[in-house]
């Protein structure tokens, strides 16, 4: 049997095994057994048969034998007999997909010839009506006609009228693939081959396509999206200026579309080809251009549109500045400026009108087009605009002037840069500088000399003297000093927030800008007006935020330290209250957080403040001063929170060289490296983990607590028994002198137990020591008496954090401890230590805290708690729905939902309790619950909703929050349920509403009538659709 | 649209609109914010807050030093009543008609034009009526859309207000052509129902109301 005839008889069985033969042929051809001719030869009885799909297949074995030759087997003339044959193929329709696969194999043949790719182009010119295939068919040829492009581009280009041939062959394509490469080669068409015939159906052969208005569908394959056929486009669009005569027109035209996405396309591709088309071009369309566009902006009703035309209006003027070095008065630059700087001036005479606004974003739009561009509309506008303004007497006018010239000076920062800059400046020198004097008296008077009500007025000074003294070389330098001394001012001692947060961050940015004149001006000032000791009006907090705001950079820190250090030395011997330390102290911590968050190391001050304030805190505990502000616990929190920051950050073994001196502090009664002065009377006195130790000094364990929190797990404690270690912490929490001093204990007990505690041995001795505690907490008979309650949840939590098999079997004695009347009220509310989130023992910290483990105790914990309510006698009921609502605020509502079937009862019960706190969060719940899991709430909606409007209206329990809460959850409904479940309930709500639309509180009703809004909207006719 | 009446208006800046003085909506980035953050104590209770301890922890002298409870949570019992500004916050972010402005930036609503009188309360008539009353500024003297604007008014605040209020909405003296007309029919109960009904009018008025903050 012929191998043809097997392969056809294959092909449609057998894929693979036709494949085989189709080699097994070209074997035989490279091996010489069989000749071209008759293979050819023998294809010939298929060929002229009456059914399509077996001349398309006979074909299809032919180029398949084609592809598995080696390249460099045929000679050229081979290569043109074969080709010629192909071509001729492209005449019978049937087969097109399986030429084109033949023609791909002999492009790839060494031999092809420039001649042959010529003769494939003639030939799907004449022959091939593309557009009755289907697209992949298409997409095959498209491919083919771009390898050709590529690589014989020469030999194409010899081939008259080209253009036309191919604007007729792919005329009509819809297909976004195949399109993406029918405009790039289209480009190339047009860029390089002769279209002197052909341009105006060149350019329909692309514009017809205009504006695209493609949608990507779902799951696309391709990836192909709008934007990448809209820039195909657009190349294609500007590729030649022998467009424009066609082009602008059209474009304008369909400017007038309603479609926010066709403006935006012409206003895009007006702005490209403005660019490309170059100033001989669109010197004749400036003044069409600008008659239409213009409108765009002055009556603009979308931002992002009025943006796109001031592209546009610039990119026009950038294109007609191109070879001009200096403003010259004949250019079409200058008579397109000429319009507009007459037609904005004329609108800026009114400055409060609408069109005043976008009149003044035109002006900067030009004026940031180049530098003669600049120069010629600065020199156009700023001596008619500063007459306007001399002339205007109403504030709220001069006001509007101010800020309509702001934009301008943004222009000019464009134009000529900023200071620091490295970048050469333009050679023009800059038009601005004639009017400086002027504008910095205007704009300095705005600020500084009006009346502190007129807001937005000195606003629009502030602005002005900052976007100033950005721009590169313009001020002087006294001139920027004399702005700076005007921020300080304002941010010292005006009383409005909105100037001193502007003020504040002109600063800001000038202090990177002009670093020095923040320093020598600035920082003197604020210093000088921190207090010495704690006056009844706070007048120190706003100098406060201001200084630890600019004090970011490192130098300026340093600087920073060294004064509040003095400051709390002055404030401290004034027996200060703990306000002002606490508020000195916080500011350092503001800053290094601050630098933390931007990545800068901050555990390079460790000498500089923490041996600092715990010196300062520590030695008065121990001399006859007898302590001061510092062991106040809300600034131990503070200084805790500075030593954490610090140390975290440290490597393990600067680490361990603080840990030795800490442990020498709080623990072994050492002389200590932490201690700068009197180390050994420190020593002697300082006994906080002692019975007899003083309030004060115990409470200084926050300190202690805070620096062990930040330890790495490598670095090991220096205690000679960690057990022994827990056993005497264990003991202090069971009789604390505050909860502070008790939280701090538990909170080292769960830290060091979280890190250290790993091996069997310890795990022995913690099942042991809670064993214990439970016994003894068994046998209290009061919630007072059980002492190692709390303990056992710290280390419940300790635990259950890093997923220990320990932690269970805890947490589920607690949990029956919820039936009992004596201290199930406690567990409950003790949930709330074991899942919320712990700002000590935390991953920042280095604690070990697994993935999901918030969701392993919340899986163990749900099921025993819904099981326990139900077997509940109704007097401990409440304890476990104070346990649930723990549980709920404390884990990701994610969590919460995928449980909701089985709390939903509970969480409704909870609403009927009398506790606002649990409500809240019940009612948190449920909102959330309501857009996530909209059958369930469609189920249980008629005992919601008459709850929900209960939870409404004022009362002892139903506290303002509680209230706010219920009336956001109703106002989620209308748009989260389907219509059919909410709207029985409408009249019912609307009517129950005008309640809560009284109530005392503003905020409640501000809720009220945004809810009533939603529901009123429910089921009413929408306009649009 | 057809032609647009009044295609330059006068606007007011966003920050010149009237707001109520409220520590609620300061920024974080705020300066304020930041020096509440350093400079304020955490109040007492929270230093005190124990969850093991079932009783709330008193104020204890030893901290209260300072520690002013200016507090998070709002007084619970101190009612504050419905004022200017709280009317003046319910209309005027409605938008115009015919700008993507609200009618506060286009000062038709005006603060110094809404006034509010509450009747005095007596136990046999806890809830008695109070009465608003709201002038509106037409951008221009002839626009054909300040019923428009008001039927706006009437009906957002008719929403938004508890019943005992009496509510007037009228076009101020000497802004329009033809006041007393307008007013009139803003304030003729069967010519706003009958509007109510008409449901082109509806349309545009839940546009109008759909930028309600």
């Amino acid at each position: 049997m012929e191998p043809a005839q097997q392969y056809l008889l294959a092909i449609d069985r057998d894929p693979d095994e036709a494949a085989q033969i189709a080699k097994a042929t070209a074997k035989r051809l490279e091996n010489k057994e069989l000749i071209l001719l008759s293979l050819t030869k023998s294809l010939g009885e298929y060929l002229t048969n009456d059914d399509r799909t077996i001349r398309a297949k006979a074909i299809g074995f032919y180029a398949a034998v084609l592809t598995a030759l080696p390249p460099t087997l045929l000679s050229p003339a081979q290569v043109s007999v074969i080709t010629q044959f192909l071509c001729d193929r492209l005449e019978d329709e049937a087969g097109l997909k399986e030429v084109t696969q033949g023609l791909f194999a002999v492009y790839g043949m060494a031999r092809f010839q420039p001649e042959d790719a010529q003769m494939i182009v003639r030939s799907l010119f004449k022959s091939c009506d593309l557009m009755k295939h289907p697209q992949g068919t298409r997409y095959l040829v498209y491919q083919l006609l771009d390898k050709l492009m590529l690589e014989k581009r020469e030999a194409l280009k010899k081939i008259s009228d080209f253009a036309t041939g191919f604007v007729d062959l792919v005329t009509n394509e819809k297909d976004p693939r195949n399109l993406m490469i029918m405009f790039s080669n289209l480009k190339v068409v047009i860029i390089e081959f002769d279209i002197t015939n052909s341009e105006e159906a060149a350019f329909d052969a692309c514009f017809c396509y205009f504006p695209i208005t493609f949608k990507q569908p779902p799951n696309d394959p391709y990836g192909i999206t709008a934007k990448d056929l809209k820039d195909r486009l657009r190349e294609c669009l500007q590729a030649t200026s022998k467009f424009a005569v066609y082009l602008f027109p059209q474009l304008l035209e369909k400017l007038d579309s309603h479609s926010t996405n066709t403006k935006r396309d012409v206003l895009q591709t007006i702005t490209a080809c403005s660019l490309s088309y170059g100033k001989n071009i669109v010197a004749n369309y400036w003044s069409t251009l600008w008659d239409a566009i213009k409108y765009e902006v002055l009556n603009a009703s979308d931002d992002d549109l009025a943006l796109e035309a001031l592209e546009a209006i610039r990119a026009i003027a950038q294109s007609l500045s191109s070879k001009l070095g200096n403003v010259t008065k004949t250019s079409s630059l200058d008579r397109y400026l000429k319009t507009i700087t007459k037609e904005c001036l004329t609108q800026l005479r009114n400055p409060t009108a609408k069109q005043a606004k976008p009149s003044a974003s035109i002006l900067s739009a030009v004026a940031s087009a180049s530098v003669v561009s600049h120069a010629t509309t600065i020199q156009a506008v700023m001596p008619g605009l500063l007459a306007i303004y001399d002339g205007l007497e109403e504030i709220m006018k001069q006001r509007s002037m101010l800020q309509a010239l702001l934009p301008l000076f943004d222009s000019t920062a464009q134009v000529y840069g900023v200071w620091g800059e490295v970048e050469l400046p333009p050679s023009l020198g800059n038009s601005l500088e004639p009017f400086k004097d002027k504008l910095f008296e205007i704009y300095s008077r705005a600020l500084m000399g009006s009346a502190k009500e007129e807001v937005s007025f000195r606003l629009a000074g502030l602005s002005g003297l900052t976007k100033m003294s950005r721009i590169r070389n313009f001020l002087a330098d006294n001139e920027i000093g004399l702005i700076v001394q005007f921020f300080d001012e304002i941010v010292l001692a005006d009383e409005k927030d909105e100037m001193r947060d502007s003020a504040l961050e002109s600063l800001l940015m000038l202090s990177r800008l002009k670093p020095a004149q923040i320093m020598e001006v600035t920082f003197p000032a604020f210093m000088a007006k921190l207090p010495d000791k704690e006056e009844s009006e706070k007048s120190y907090d706003m100098t406060l935020s201001a200084l630890a705001q600019l004090s970011v950079e490192r130098p300026v820190f340093q600087v920073l330290l060294t004064r509040i250090f003095n400051k709390l030395n002055i404030v401290l011997n004034n027996k200060s209250g703990p306000g002002y330390p606490f508020a000195l102290v916080s500011s350092i911590l503001f800053v290094l957080r601050r630098k933390n968050e931007l990545g800068k190391d901050v555990s390079t001050h460790y000498a500089r403040i923490v041996p600092e304030l715990m010196t300062r805190t520590i030695l008065p505990l121990c001399n006859a001063s007898g302590g001061n502000a510092l062991s106040h616990e809300a600034v131990l929190e503070v200084t805790g929170n500075i030593i954490s920051l610090i140390l975290r950050v440290m490597d393990a073994e600067r680490q361990r060289v603080v840990v030795k001196e800490l442990f020498k502090l709080f623990v072994t009664r050492e002389p200590s490296a932490i201690i700068t002065a009197d180390k050994a009377l420190v020593a002697e006195r300082f006994n906080p983990l002692d019975h007899g130790s003083s309030p004060q000094q115990a409470s200084t364990l926050i300190l202690f607590t805070s620096a062990v929190a930040a330890l790495r797990c490598e670095v090991q404690l220096p205690p000679d028994s960690k057990q022994q270690f827990i056993d005497r912490l264990v003991v202090l929490a069971q009789f604390p002198y505050t909860p502070g001093h008790r939280r701090s204990l538990l909170r080292l007990i769960a830290i060091v137990i979280n890190k250290y505690f790993t091996t069997p041995a310890d795990h022995e001795f913690l099942a042991t020591c809670t064993e214990e505690m439970w016994t003894s907490v068994k046998t209290a008979e009061s919630a007072d008496a059980a002492f190692n309650l709390p303990t056992l949840f710290w280390i419940a939590k300790a635990l259950s954090l890093r997923n220990d098999k320990l932690a269970e079997p805890i947490v589920g004695r607690l949990m029956e401890l919820l039936d009992s009347e004596a201290f199930g009220a406690t567990v409950g509310r003790g949930f709330e230590v074991l899942l919320s989130d712990d700002s000590l023992l935390c991953k920042e910290n280095h604690a070990v805290v697994r993935m999901l483990s918030k969701q392993k105790l919340f899986v163990f914990c749900i099921p025993k708690l819904v099981e326990g309510f139900r077997a509940a006698s109704p007097a401990v009921k409440r304890n476990y729905l104070h346990a649930l609502s723990n549980i709920i605020r404390n884990v990701p509502s994610k969590l919460v939902l995928a449980e909701i079937n089985t709390l939903m009862p509970l969480l409704l019960q909870s609403l009927d309790l009398q506790d606002a706190e649990i409500k809240v969060a019940s009612i948190d719940t449920l909102s959330v619950t309501v857009t996530e899991a909209t059958d369930l709430v469609a189920e249980h909606v008629s005992s919601l909703i008459p709850r929900l409007l209960a939870a409404s209206s004022p009362s002892e329990v139903n506290t303002v929050k509680v209230r706010t809460a219920a009336l956001g959850c109703l106002s989620i409904f209308p748009s989260a349920l389907s219509i059919d479940v909410v709207i029985p309930y409408k009249r019912q709500i609307m009517r129950a509403l005008l309640k809560p639309l009284d109530d005392p509180k503003r905020s409640v009703r501000k809720e009220a009538v945004d809810c009533r809004a939603r529901w009123f909207a429910l089921g009413e006719l929408k306009e649009d659709d | 649209m057809s032609d647009i009446i009044n295609a330059n208006p006068t606007i007011l800046n966003p920050s010149d609109l009237p707001t109520r003085n409220s520590h609620a909506r300061k920024k974080q980035s705020s300066s304020t914010y930041i020096a509440d953050s350093i400079a304020r104590l955490p109040p007492s209770r929270s230093l005190l807050y124990d969850p093991f301890s079932p009783q709330p922890a008193s104020e204890d002298s030893a901290y209260a030093s300072g520690a002013s409870d200016e507090g998070e949570d709002e007084d619970e019992t101190a009612a504050e009543d419905i004022d200017e500004q709280e009317i003046y916050d319910l209309i005027s972010t409605i938008s115009d008609p015919e700008h993507p402005l609200s009618l506060g930036e286009l000062a038709v609503i005006n603060l110094p034009h809404i006034h509010i009188s509450h009747g005095t309360p007596t136990p046999d008539n806890p809830t008695p009526m109070s009465h608003v009353l709201v002038e509106i500024t037409p951008t221009i003297n002839h626009c054909s859309l300040a019923t428009v604007i008001g039927l706006g008014v009437r009906v957002r605040l008719e929403q938004a207000l508890p019943p005992r209020f009496r509510i007037d909405v009228k076009i101020r003296e000497g802004t329009h052509q033809s006041t007393d007309q307008v007013s009139k029919q803003l304030n003729d109960k069967e010519r706003v129902a009958a509007a109510c009904e008409n449901e082109t009018l509806m349309g545009v008025l839940s546009n109008m109301l759909a930028t309600c903050k």
